[in-house]
């Protein structure tokens, strides 16, 4: 009798539960579709961004598409509603992706222009200079033999280093160009300064 | 000799033009002597600033000469 009751109470307490979950489970599913849909659009807005704006935000572009692999995730375990939220998400952060690479773009342009304008007086100036000093029976004072070796290794370097520059800024590699000329700018001022010429303040910054 | 490097005017920050002003004494292999140590380089600053000599044995006091 006692394991009758026990039986009925648990048959009950399976229905009640079954009868609570159906909704749950169906409202689940029901978000499948337009998860699927999501997840379409969102990966579409990623593949079309992250060409473009990962060579300006390279970690954001990786971030975008860890999310979209991690929401892919949640969908093959069945996690619709989560996988439909996250990709609304990630198409909204994939917007803001593309404008944060836009902006870098303007930067990154402007400093290129800034460099490319400007660095090729530094370079003839120091050429210049270190062709007239080569000639140089004796060195001036505050100009050692080594510090002109230096001076000359240093011109070398960064003209290699400025030809590389120019070529990944005419094959648009704004980063790269960037970067390398930057370089050029602070060595520039370096061997400027042992040569006894005036830094120009543009390198100064 | 001191030096007097000067920017070049006109506000471009990227010029590295190194300028002398020219001092009582100073004579074009002086100016080498200081900025090359050797005077028989005089030639390069003389050649440098044509636009405004016509001799190298003649400087005034106060021009701006361009050192290249």
């Amino acid at each position: 009798m006692m394991m009758t009751d026990r039986w009925r109470a648990s048959l009950i307490c399976l229905g009640v539960a079954l009868v609570l979950s159906v909704p749950i489970l169906a409202g689940c599913a029901s978000d499948k579709g337009p998860a699927e849909a999501a997840i379409k659009t969102a990966e579409e807005a990623v593949r079309a961004t992250v060409a473009e704006a990962g060579k300006y935000v390279p970690d954001q572009t990786q971030s975008l598409q860890a999310a979209l692999a991690a929401i892919k995730e949640k969908f093959a375990k069945g996690e619709y509603t989560a996988a439909l939220n996250d990709a609304k998400s990630l198409t909204d952060k994939t917007k803001e992706v593309a404008s944060a690479a836009s902006a870098k773009k303007a930067e990154l342009t402007k400093a290129w222009e800034d460099l490319s304008a400007g660095m090729p007086k530094v370079l003839d100036a120091i050429k210049g200079r270190v062709e007239i000093l080569a000639k140089s029976k004796k060195l001036p004072a505050n100009l050692t033999a080594e510090k002109f070796a230096s001076a000359k290794s240093g011109l070398d370097e960064m003209t290699q280093q400025w030809t590389a520059a120019t070529e990944s800024a005419n094959s648009g590699n704004l980063m790269d160009a960037t970067t390398k000329g930057t370089a050029v700018k602070t060595r520039a001022a370096e061997v400027l300064t042992t040569l006894g010429m005036p830094v120009p303040d543009a390198l100064k910054s | 000799m001191a030096d007097n490097p000067q920017q070049a005017g006109g506000g471009d920050a990227w010029d590295a033009t190194q300028w002398h002003v020219v001092q009582k004494g100073d004579t074009l292999s002086k100016i080498a002597q200081h900025y090359y140590g050797d005077a028989s380089l005089y030639p390069k600053i003389f050649e440098a600033n044509r636009d405004v000599l016509k001799d190298p044995n003649l400087i005034r006091i106060g021009q701006k000469l361009r050192i290249p």
